[in-house]
C-alpha cells in the first residue's frame, strides 16, 4: 500500500515534467498586497517604466533576508544608475511582527518599495517556499530569473543578470 | 531502509530536473513548489528524540497551481509517512489536503474549496499555514470578495481543516475595509491617510451537552482604525465575542474581548514603535472542545520579538488569548556612514523590549471561585494588571560593517519566562541572560566564513548553554558545523548532565532548488544556515531535505 502511495507521488512529479516549457518569462499573479501606509495594491500593477525589477521576499525575523537587503542597499544607487532597476521588497511578516517592518525599513535606511503580504497570499501565488526568495523581472514585467537563499556574492550574480537585461540580452531560463 | 534512502535521493534528482521556469498547458501556466524532508532516526532519549519503529520518517508536499487569465486551480498533495518527530501524530497519512478553484477579475474574486484568509490583524479570523511547523487551519468552503474604489467586502462560509478532517463547527464571516481617502476626491492625495474596517464572524456548533445550555451560534466582531500622517502611524483594533463556554476557558459564560494598538514614528535612519495589547477570554475556535493548537479561528499574536538566534529563541513566549496584557517597544537607529560613531559604513542599533502579564481577575461573588465552570467566571478591571508576570524580553543588537570584508553583530538579551504559563508545568520560572557574537568574513568574492558564538546563562531549567557555529559559503554551496553544549545543572531534586549536540550540515542551492543533508543531534528551534531560515524539530540521525519551486 505504501508503495502505491509513493509511486502515485512519483507519477504526479513525472506528469509535471511532461509539460512543455514556454520560452518567455511568466507574468506576475494578481494578488492584493498592502503598502506600509495601508493602501491595497495589486501585484499585477508593479512596473518600472520598461526597466528591470527585483522582487525580494523577506521577513523581519530572517537574518539572511536582512543580510541580502542590506548588502544590496550598499550598492543600490550604483545599480540604479547602471540599469535603472527598482527593488520591491515583500515582507511576509504576519500580524505578530509586521508592526516592526516600517521601523526596520526606515531604521536601516532602505530605499526600496516595500509591501506587506501578511497572510502569505502573494508568497503562495509565487510558489515561494523559503525566504529569502528573489525574482528578477525584465522590462516587460515577466519573471526571468529566481533564486532561493542569500549567501555572500549572490548579489554579484544578480547584477550580472540585470546588466544583461539592460543590454537587451535574453536570460536563459535553464 | 536502503530502498527508502534511494527513493529519497531519486526524489531529489527529479526535483533538480524540474528547473523549467514556466510550464504551459492549454494556454495557461502551471507553477508550484515541492518540499521533502526525510529523517533517519537514531535513538536518543536525552534530547527527546526517540527511536521510531519505521526507522525513517518522511514529510513531503507538492503544491501546484494552474492559472489561465482570470481562472485558477490549485492543489497540494501532502504526505506524512510517518510524520517526523515534533509533528502531531494525527498528520499520519497522505492525500490532497488542499485544493481549490478560483475566479477573479478587477471587481470580483470567488474561491471554492480550500483558502486562507485574514480579517484585519486576524483577531477574530485568520486561516493560515506554516508547513515547517505542521500547522494548517485552512478553511474549506466558499469565499467571495467584491472590490470597489474605496471599499472591499469579503464574505465566506466554510468548515475548518483539522489534519485530515474538518472540525464540527461551521464558520460564517464578513469583512469590510474602507479607504476614507478614496471616498472623497479632495482627500485622494492628502498627506493624511485613514482606513476603517469591520468584521463579523459566527461559529455554529450543535449543543449536545447534557448539563449546560451552550450557545450554538457564537458571534464575534471587530472594528479597526488606521491613520498615517507623514512619518507617524497609528493602528488600533478592538474585538468582542459573546459568551462561548469552551474547553480552553473551563466552560465559563463570560464574554470575551481584546484590543491591540500601535503607535509608530519613523524617518530615514530611525524608526520606533510602541504596541499595546490586552486580551480577555478571547480564545476563539471552530470547535468548543478543541485545545492546544487545534481549530483556531481567531489569532491573538504573541507581541514579542521573533528571534532567529537559537539560544535567544530557546524560551519563546506563548500568547495567552484567554488573558494577557502587555506592551512591546522597538527602537532602530542607524549611525551615519563616515561619522565618528558610525564608522566608514555606518552602524545599526536595534533595541527591543516586550512585557506580558496576567489580567486582573476578581470573584463574581463571595461563594464562586474564579473561573468556576458554568458561571460568569470572573470580573476584570480593564486597566488593571493581574499579579502574575508571564514574560519579559529586553534585547539590544548592534551591527557594524567594519570593512569590505568584515561584518560584526553583537547582541545582549535579558529574559524572564513563566514556566507554568508558557509550558504548563510547575518548574521554577527562568531568568536568563543571552550574549551573542556574529561575525562574517568575506575573504574572497563568492566566499565567506561565518562564526556565530552564543551563550545563555541561567540557574533555572536546564542551566547554561553555549553554542558555536562555523559556516562556509561558496556560491551555491554551504557547509556548517554547529556545536551546541548544555553545561548541566543541579536543580536540587534532579541533576541534568552536561550534553553535547554536534551537528554537521551540507547543502547546495541551484536557482530555486535546494538540497541539504545533516547529521547529528539537533534541538528544536529556528535554524538559519546556508542563506535561509526554517523551523526544525528535535532530531538525532541523518536528515535529507529537498526544496524546489517552479
Amino acid at each position: 500500500m505504501n508503495k502505491i502511495r509513493f509511486y502515485s507521488l512519483l507519477i504526479l512529479m513525472m506528469g509535471m515534467l511532461s509539460f512543455t516549457s514556454s520560452d518567455g518569462g511568466r507574468p506576475l499573479p494578481k494578488i492584493d498586497v498592502k503598502t506600509l501606509d495601508g493602501r491595497m495594491v495589486n501585484t499585477s500593477t508593479f512596473e518600472n517604466d520598461g526597466k528591470p525589477m527585483i522582487i525580494s521576499f523577506w521577513a523581519t525575523w530572517c537574518k539572511p533576508c536582512i543580510h541580502e537587503l542590506t548588502t544590496i542597499s550598499d550598492v543600490y544607487e550604483d545599480w540604479q544608475d547602471e540599469t535603472g532597476v527598482k527593488l520591491i521588497a515583500i515582507s511576509v511578516d504576519n500580524s505578530r511582527t509586521s508592526g516592526g517592518v516600517l521601523p526596520l525599513v526606515n531604521g536601516k535606511d532602505w530605499d526600496y518599495e516595500v509591501y506587506l503580504d501578511e497572510n502569505k497570499d502573494f508568497q503562495r501565488a509565487m510558489g515561494v517556499n523559503l525566504v529569502p526568495h528573489t525574482f528578477i523581472l525584465n522590462g516587460k514585467g515577466e519573471i526571468v530569473w529566481e533564486h532561493t537563499a542569500f549567501t555572500e556574492g549572490s548579489e554579484l550574480e544578480m547584477i550580472e543578470i540585470l546588466r544583461k537585461l539592460s543590454r537587451g540580452e535574453e536570460i536563459g531560463t535553464h | 531502509m536502503i530502498k527508502k534512502l534511494l527513493f529519497a535521493s531519486f526524489l531529489g534528482i527529479i526535483a533538480f530536473g524540474v528547473n523549467a521556469q514556466s510550464q504551459v498547458l492549454g494556454g495557461g501556466e502551471v507553477h508550484g513548489s515541492f518540499q521533502a524532508d526525510a529523517q533517519y532516526y537514531q535513538k536518543d532519549s536525552a534530547i527527546g528524540a526517540d527511536e521510531i519503529p519505521e526507522d525513517m520518517a518522511v514529510n513531503a508536499f507538492l503544491e501546484m497551481r494552474y492559472t489561465n487569465k482570470g481562472f485558477e486551480a490549485g492543489m497540494r498533495y501532502e504526505l506524512f509517512m510517518p510524520p517526523m518527530q515534533g509533528y502531531d501524530s494525527r498528520w499520519s497519512g497522505n492525500g490532497f489536503g488542499y485544493r481549490y478553484l478560483r475566479y477573479s477579475n478587477e471587481k470580483v474574486d470567488i474561491t471554492a474549496g480550500n483558502f486562507y484568509e485574514q480579517f484585519g490583524s486576524g483577531m477574530i479570523l485568520r486561516a493560515y499555514q506554516e508547513w515547517n511547523l505542521g500547522f494548517d487551519n485552512s478553511l474549506d468552503g466558499v469565499r467571495v470578495k467584491y472590490k470597489m474604489k474605496a471599499l472591499t467586502v469579503t464574505g465566506l462560509v466554510a468548515k475548518q481543516r483539522l489534519f485530515w478532517d474538518l472540525t464540527p463547527g461551521l464558520v460564517r464571516g464578513a469583512d469590510a475595509q474602507l479607504s476614507v481617502n478614496d471616498l472623497f476626491k479632495k482627500m485622494n492625495d492628502a498627506k493624511t491617510r485613514m482606513f476603517l474596517g469591520g468584521s463579523f464572524v459566527s461559529r455554529y456548533q450543535v449543543d449536545q451537552n447534557p448539563i449546560y445550555n451552550l450557545p450554538e451560534n457564537v458571534a464575534a466582531c471587530a472594528g479597526r482604525f488606521q491613520l498615517y500622517h507623514g512619518g507617524f502611524n497609528f493602528k488600533m483594533e478592538m474585538a468582542q465575542k459573546i459568551n462561548d463556554p469552551n474547553a480552553t476557558n473551563n466552560f465559563i459564560y463570560k464574554e470575551g474581548n481584546a484590543v491591540m494598538a500601535e503607535f509608530g514614528y519613523s524617518k530615514k535612519g530611525m524608526g520606533m514603535t510602541l504596541q499595546l495589547n490586552r486580551s480577555d477570554n478571547m480564545d476563539f475556535r471552530s470547535s468548543r472542545t478543541a485545545t492546544g493548537f487545534d481549530s483556531h479561528i481567531g489569532y491573538i499574536p504573541a507581541m514579542t520579538r521573533q528571534h532567529a538566534y537559537s539560544l535567544a529563541a530557546m524560551y519563546p513566549y506563548a500568547s495567552q488569548a484567554n488573558g494577557q496584557m502587555g506592551l512591546q517597544a522597538t527602537f532602530i537607529y542607524k549611525l551615519k556612514k563616515k561619522s565618528a560613531l558610525g564608522g566608514r559604513y555606518g552602524t545599526s542599533i536595534n533595541v527591543n523590549y516586550a512585557f506580558s502579564n496576567s489580567i486582573y481577575k476578581e470573584q463574581i461573588n463571595d461563594s464562586t471561585t474564579i473561573g468556576k465552570t458554568g458561571t460568569l467566571g470572573y470580573k476584570s478591571d480593564y486597566f488593571k494588571l493581574g499579579d502574575e508576570k508571564y514574560y519579559h524580553d529586553f534585547n539590544i543588537k548592534i551591527s557594524r560593517k567594519l570593512s569590505r570584508k568584515w561584518n560584526v553583530s553583537l547582541m545582549y538579551m535579558n529574559l524572564y519566562y513563566n514556566m507554568v504559563i508558557n509550558e504548563g508545568h510547575n518548574s521554577p520560572d527562568v531568568f536568563a541572560d543571552v550574549i551573542i557574537g556574529d561575525v562574517w568574513w568575506k575573504f574572497k568574492p563568492y566566499n565567506s566564513l561565518h562564526f556565530e558564538m552564543q551563550g545563555l546563562f541561567t540557574k533555572q531549567d536546564e542551566g547554561n548553554w553555549s553554542s558555536l557555529m562555523v559556516e562556509y559559503n561558496r556560491k551555491g554551496f554551504f557547509g556548517a558545523v554547529i556545536m551546541l553544549y548544555n553545561h548541566g545543572n543541579d536543580l536540587g531534586h534532579e541533576v541534568v548532565d552536561p550534553q553535547l549536540y554536534p551537528y554537521l550540515t551540507l547543502g547546495y542551492t541551484h536557482k530555486t532548488t535546494r538540497i541539504s543533508a545533516g547529521y547529528g543531534k539537533q534541538r528544536e528551534g529556528i535554524v538559519c544556515v546556508g542563506g535561509v531560515c526554517r523551523a526544525v524539530p528535535a532530531s538525532n540521525g541523518f536528515k535529507l531535505t529537498v526544496n524546489s519551486s517552479f
